[in-house]
Order: C-alpha cells, then structure tokens, then sequence
C-alpha cells in the first residue's frame, strides 16, 4: 500500500543488498544529518529501498521487489535508468543522498496517482503496442531474462572493481571519512568476512555451455566468462528472432557493440518492418551498451603490451598479419581452433574478449564453427607482437628486419639493433641492458650457447658419456683439502664469525669476501679459463695467504669494486661455480652414493651458473629424495650432472644428507614413479609447455 | 576435439610485478582489471588490478595454459579461492621493497594454505637485486619455518627467463620426471 508522504518526514528506507563499505556510508549518514532524510526500517516497512546495484544479487533482489512498486535509490558507479528509481552515483555523498529524498518524494506520489488511474480506467491501456509488434515483446522478454539470469553474475565481478568510495569534497557539512576508514579497516583486518559478503553469484546455469575436457579448467571465473557469451549468443538470438522478417545481418554486424545496432539497420530490405526495426534497436542498443559498459570494465587497459611494442602501425597483408592503429588490431591466419565472428575493421577490446571466451573449455557446434571460418585470429601471429622477447619468433624478427632494412635510414638500423639486443637471450652480464639492475653486482650468471655451452658445461660437471659405477666413483673422488674451495669455505665461514672482510691470495688470484653483503670479489672471472683451472687442479697450500681488510684497505677494495663491478659475485653464485669448477662431475671422497639424500632448500635457480638438468634435478632431490645414483637412472640423465649439482648444492649446505629437517618440518614428499612406462596424464603437455617456454 | 585446458596462477601483493609476469609469459595481449588506485596503493603505483589478469599460453591447436593473476589486495582475496580452483600451480611473487616482506610471505602462503597442501607452489622474489635486505636466505628460513620447502628465486618480472625458471620451476616441481624433448 502506497501513501503519500509528507516531504518533510524522513522516508522509511529498506536497505538491500549494499557493500560494505557503503553500508557504513548509509549509516553513518542516517545516523547523523541525514537523521531527517531517511529512517531505516525493515523491508516490509519500507516505503522506498536503497539498493547497490553493482552489489552481486541486487539485481535480483531488485526484480523481485519491483512488484511491490516501491521505488528505489540505486546506488552504482555507472548511470543506471530503470523505472521507479533513482540512480546516485557512487562514492556517496551527503549531498546526493539528500537530493534523492526529494527525488523519492515524487515518485511515490506518481505512483500513488498511477495506481489510482488504474483503478479507474484499466480498459483504457492502449493495448496497440502488443498486437502490433509481438517480435518487439519478444525481444523485451528475451532482453528482460537476459539481464535478470546473465548480467548479475558478470556485474558481481565488475562490482569488485569499483574502487573504494571517496569522499566527496564539495560536501564541507559532513565527514563520513570516519565510517569509510571503519569499512576499510574492517575489509583489511578480517578479509575473509568480505568474502562471506560478497559471493559471486557463480551458480548460473550455463546449459549451453559444455565443456569437451574433464580435466578443463572448472572454475568460476570461467563460468563468468562463459556467461557473457551466453549473453551475446541470446543477444544475437534475439536480434534474429525479434525481426524474423529481415534479411539476417552478417553475424559480424551484430557481435557486441552498440554500434553494430544501427549496421543493422542498414541490412534490412522491408521497409514495411521500420517500425519493428527501429525499437528492435533501441532494445538491442540498451543491452549491447550495458554489455559493453561491462566489458570495458573487465578490461580496462588490455593490449598494453602490444602498444609498447609499438609495432601497431606495420601492415603486411600479404603475411596476413593486419595491424590496425593504435590498439585495435585485427589478425587473420590459419588456425582454426580460434575464431571470431567480428569481421569489423573497428574490432574493439571486446573482440579480446571474445577471444578468451571462445578458447575457454567450450565446445562449439560445428555449425557455429563453420560460420567462424570466415575469420580467424591466430595467436602465434599475436605473440609475435606482444612478446619482446621474440628470440623463439625468428619470423617476426625477420620481418622487422626486412621491414628496416627496406628504408635504409640509419635511426631505425639503430633502433633494430636496439630491439634485437633486447631480443638476445641474456647471454653474460655485458650482454644485458638492463645494467641498472645487474650489471653492477653481475648477478646475472653467464650463459653460452651451442658448443661454448657444451664445453663449458663439461668443465662444470665433467664428461657427460660417462657413467661411473661405485668403485669408479671411489676411485676419481676428489679430496676437499687439496682446492682452493677448502680455503674459500673456510675463509666465508670465518669472515662471518668475525664479521670481518676476509681476502684470499692465490699466485695471481684474489679473492675478497664481504660477508656485510654478502658478495664476493674475484679478480679473475670465475668465467675465465684460468679460474677453472685453479679450481680444478689440487692448490700448493703454503701459497694460500689469508688475510683481514682495514678500513683503507676496504676503502680501496670499494674502489677496486667501483671499477670491476663484473667481477662481484653473489657468494652463493660464487661458491655454486667454484664448487663445480672443482668437482668437475666427481664426488667427494666418502660420498656415500647409496645412501637417501634430499634437498633443504632449492639454490636460485635465476642466479647462478645453469647446466643442463639442474631444475628437474633439484625437484628430484626435493620432492623425491634418493641415492646418487638412483636420482640420474630416474630422470634417464647423465650422471655428472647429478653429481654436480649435488656437489654444489652440498657445499652451499642444501643437501639434507639425513632428511631430517623434512622430517622435522613435515615438509611434504611426493613419490613419482619414474621407471614406469606409463606417463602422468599431464607429462605430455609439461613437456610441451617447457619447451615452449624455454623457447 | 577436445581442448585441454589448464591454469597456473600468480599471485602476491600489490606491485610485486604479477601483471608484468603474466604480460611477458603471455601469447595473447593480457586482459586486465585495472582501475585507478584509490588507496595507499597509489603510492606504489597509479593503477591496480582489482579483479583479474588473464594471460594464455598455447601450447598447440588445442592446448592452452590460462595464466590468472589474482589482485593483490586482501580486500580481493574473496577472489583467490575462486581463481585457484583447478589450477596446476601458483606462483607468488614477493616485492623485497615492502616493508614488511616476511609478514607477505606469512600472509599469502596461509591465504593459499588449502591449495598449497595439495598443489605446488614456488616463490619469485622480486627487486631483491636492488635491495639486498631481506636476502634470499631470509626468505628459506621464513620458509622453514612455515614448513615450506618451495623453490625460491630472484626475479625480476619483466625477464622472461627468469618468469620462464618459476614457471618450470613448478612443473617440475608437479613432475620431476618431465623431461623436454
């Protein structure tokens, strides 16, 4: 029952699904100035309701609660119009929700006088909009569940990227920053409370959708994704059967944008239909703009990499590689998995998205394949744009090649030879750009390709072709005492007891520790051959000199740093190398290789010197421990470079020789079964994906 | 045809470099959530995600790697649970230059407790090549500590070798056995 309220009484106000934050707004808003404008009641006293409409379930809650013909404040960051409310832009202010009352005021009482109206006259409704556009209803029915059964589940997750309110400046008369900091404090102590809050509503029946793959990504966020392309499919659906009468627009016309609703108009070839057409239209826009408002929200800034690139203005057509301006690009290529029905020289962020929709585990008819032949996107051609490592994209680097090469103009050779600088592998600190980050402590390790790489490797782990059995391996062990790695672990071990800076003279080598950060200089390159070899051979002894900085001596060592900054090494980088160097794939002498051995802590990986196998090695030994020997028969590898790596990891003190610190932490083991022919169902794919991300 | 389809996540706090990661692992023009920062993350950085990153690797016609990037504030973390459903692993990125980088690795690695124990994590420490305090020994201890024996690395996030040794990091961490051909 509606009564007309006096517009000076606050008005009893419902207040539906709202965030958090905001609801703190309201409150503290009604609690104080705004004590005049609205009461909280319970919904069933209400008069009018206030509803976050970017709230996951508003949506529906608000439907349901229309019957009531109560109006609404819908509180949302984009401009809503719907009937018998009143859209307030979020952050609140004092001043909107103010504003709002008088708003609320006089939709009451049009209500009031419509229901009356009603009462008098029913039979007066012109019924003429029914009977003669019944595809109209239609589509207004169709469009109507879509908004109902489709959008809240996107908009839930649109929700979550409204930033947090703010305060409106221009409102002097009131402070609702303390309720804000209340809500933001609460989201930041008790996060998972904002999840009992807000939950996506994940459950929409998506009944079109199947995926092909049981092991196909069941997820939520694909589910979301999967609904927005259930809303272009019903959209496009309604398009066609709300105007059964036209001749069917190019499925690229009506894809998603809103400007796609007036490409429409352009197809139809009876004009006695202009009637229909043009509020067809009118529906079709009002949905394709809400969709695209909702695109636009989940992907803000997408393609930034491309733009980086800057490559957007090449256009090789021949290679079917079409880059359009700025960030809309358009590719056409030959595979068939990826398709998009938008065939739109003004392909828009939304054709993105369209994208990962159909690459989602979705299957697709054949016919609907069929009719996305006509175009297809291949994402190679776009890796090639994105990726500015394009070292695994020789085409693309050719192309840029012959591309600069054609104008002969020295400024872009030059830029070439920037771009592949940047395409080059890191190949040696000198060889990176980025100097600011390594270059001046040289912690990127040095790589070596083709046989520089198997030569230095064989340096570092010894003669791969070799498998030694245990009297072999007893018989190469290398005794610790005998290289200069004793002095070296000796001399870090000190250094940090007696937190001094510690050097090492060997014949021409010097070494100096600095346990303060951790880093350690050597003046010969641990890269060099000369290093190897002093690691390698057994040392005179009585030639080691030891020696403790002062504090000139420090200052000169700064200096000797400042002017051979490649020669600073990390010291696990240090020892990590040295140890190899000395090991050269033998073990040291009483290694037991029968017995279980794990690892305590995985080396860094991205900062020391790589060989082969080193990565899959160390998740043996943490993930599966076992024996020496066991370890290079499991992963069907060389045995040196097991060795290897367990030398150096054992001199970086990683290697757990008794497991007992997995078995005081519990840490979890997983056994693999690694002599079977039967292979994980996933090992296929790992091994594809490594080498596709090794490039 | 079937499809296979499967994801690896990142995640971590803001700025820690997970959209960079994504963006250069990526084979398609990443899709970002990102808005204006409204908070104390705008001292960090202009702009945030606040719903999701999505990256893809393909891998062949009909096999892709989804690459999500989680938004990096708790007040998203209603998110994380949803994200990580299914997926193969998760790799966390650490910013060194937070102030608090072990209260990070404490606060994620429980946020993902329940997929941790059954999934496979590894850890990419960014900027510790310009601030070498906390060092990458702090962070194994932290580690220990929390009963974490997870590969641990410096990175830098827009080096693709080094997102490229987190990401094999943890397929072999799924699989040692998995050899490239």
């Amino acid at each position: 029952m509606i009564s007309i309220q006096n517009n000076t009484s606050p008005i009893n106000i419902g207040i539906l699904e709202v965030s958090s934050q905001n609801r703190a707004v309201l409150s503290f808003f009604i609690d104080s100035i705004g004590a005049d404008v609205f009461k909280e009641v319970n919904l069933d006293q209400a008069t009018a309701f206030i509803i976050d409409y970017d709230f996951p379930g508003a949506k529906e809650s608000w439907a349901e609660l229309q019957s009531t013909k109560k109006p609404a404040i819908i509180l949302s960051a984009k401009e809503i119009e719907m009937p018998n409310s009143i859209w307030v832009k979020k952050p609140l202010t004092a001043k909107a929700l103010t504003d709002a009352r008088q708003k609320i005021y006089s939709l009451i009482n049009d209500n009031l006088v419509q229901a009356t109206e009603r009462e008098v006259s029913v039979e007066d409704i012109p019924s003429s909009q029914s009977l003669e556009a019944p595809e109209l209803n239609d589509i207004v029915t169709e469009t109507t569940a879509v908004e109902k059964d489709k959008v809240p589940a996107l908009a839930s997750l649109v929700a979550t990227s409204n930033p947090m309110p703010t305060l409106n400046e221009s409102m002097p008369t009131i402070d609702l920053e303390p309720a804000l900091a209340t809500a933001t404090t609460g989201f930041s102590i008790a996060p998972r409370e904002a999840e009992n809050e807000i939950t996506l509503d994940i459950t929409q029946p998506t009944t079109k959708v199947s995926t092909t793959n049981q092991d196909s990504v069941p997820n939520e966020v694909d589910s979301l994704l999967n609904d927005l392309q259930e809303l272009q499919a019903v959209e496009k659906s309604t398009i066609n059967k709300g105007v059964p009468t036209l001749t069917p627009a190019p499925t690229s016309n009506i894809s998603n944008s809103a400007t796609t609703s007036s490409d429409l108009t352009d197809t139809l070839t009876l004009e006695v239909q202009q009637e229909i057409t043009q509020p067809t239209n009118e529906v079709v826009a009002t949905e394709t703009s809400e969709l695209d408002s909702l695109l636009n929200d989940l992907h803000a800034e997408p393609q930034t990499i491309a733009e980086s690139v800057e490559l957007a203005k090449i256009e090789n057509t021949d290679d079917h590689l079409i880059l359009q301006e700025g960030s809309h690009h358009e590719f056409t290529a030959e595979d068939p998995d990826i398709a998009t029905e938008n065939q739109s020289n003004d392909a828009t962020e939304a054709d993105l998205f369209n994208e990962l929709i159909i690459d989602a585990p979705i299957e697709t008819s054949q016919e609907t394949q069929a009719n996305e032949q006509s175009i297809l996107i291949d994402d190679s051609k776009t890796t090639d744009i994105v990726n500015n490592d394009t070292s695994a994209e020789p085409h693309l680097a050719a192309e840029i090649t012959e591309s600069f090469n054609e104008t002969n103009d020295g400024d872009l050779e030059a830029m070439l030879n920037e771009l592949q600088q940047e395409m080059r592998p890191i190949a040696g600190s000198t060889a990176n750009s980025n100097t600011d980050t390594y270059n001046a402590d040289g912690n990127v390790p040095k790589t070596y390709q083709g046989t520089q790489a198997q030569e230095r490797w064989a340096l570092l782990c010894g003669d791969k072709q070799l498998t030694r059995n245990a009297s072999d391996i007893k018989k190469t062990a290398f005794i610790l005492d005998e290289h200069l790695l004793s002095s070296l672990l000796e001399t870090i071990k000190e250094g940090k007891a007696t937190k001094q800076i510690k050097r090492i003279k060997y014949e021409d080598l010097l070494i100096i520790i600095d346990h303060k950060t951790d880093t350690i200089y050597s003046d010969l390159s641990i890269y060099s051959e000369e290093y190897a070899n002093i690691c390698f051979e057994p040392i005179k002894n009585d030639q080691i000199r030891i020696h403790s900085l002062d504090d000139s001596e420090i200052r000169m060592l700064h200096q000797q740093i400042k002017n051979d900054p490649e020669n600073v090494y990390t010291t696990e980088a240090f020892i990590w190398t040295t140890s190899l160097l000395t090991s050269r794939g033998r073990l040291l002498k009483n290694t037991n290789t029968s017995k279980t051995v794990g690892l305590k802590s995985w080396p860094n990986l991205t900062r020391i010197e790589s060989f082969p196998h080193m990565m899959n090695i160390a998740a043996v030994f943490s993930k599966n421990p076992g024996n020496l020997l066991d370890i290079s028969k499991w992963l069907n590898i060389p045995q040196c470079y097991v060795f290897a790596f367990y030398n150096a990891a054992f001199f970086l003190d990683m290697i757990d020789l008794d497991s007992s610190v997995v078995s005081k932490n519990n840490i979890k083991r997983l056994s693999f079964n690694f002599g079977s022919k039967k292979k994980s169902e996933n090992s296929s794919l790992f091994s594809r994906l490594l080498n596709k991300i090794k490039g | 045809m079937s499809l296979v389809n499967k994801k690896i996540i990142f995640t971590g706090p803001v700025g820690a470099g997970k959209t960079t990661a994504i963006e250069i692992m990526s084979d398609i023009p990443i899709i970002s959530t990102n808005e204006e920062a409204t908070d104390m993350t705008k001292e960090r950085k202009p702009q945030t995600t606040v719903a999701m990153d999505y990256g893809r690797i393909n891998i062949g016609k009909n096999e892709k790697i989804h690459l999500y990037g989680t938004p990096g504030q708790e007040r998203f973390s209603f998110m994380w649970d949803i994200l990580t459903e299914g997926a193969l692993g998760l790799i966390l990125l650490l910013d060194n230059s937070r102030e608090n980088p072990k209260q990070d690795l404490k606060f994620y690695t429980q946020s993902f407790q329940s997929f941790i124990d059954k999934g496979e994590l590894v850890i990419g420490i960014t900027r510790l090549d310009e601030i070498k305090s906390p060092s990458l020994n702090d962070y194994r201890n932290w580690a220990e500590e929390l009963k974490l024996n997870v590969p641990i690395f410096a990175v830098d996030a827009r080096q693709r070798t080094d997102i490229s040794s987190l990401l094999q990091a943890l397929l072999y961490s799924i699989d040692p056995g998995v050899a490239a051909a």
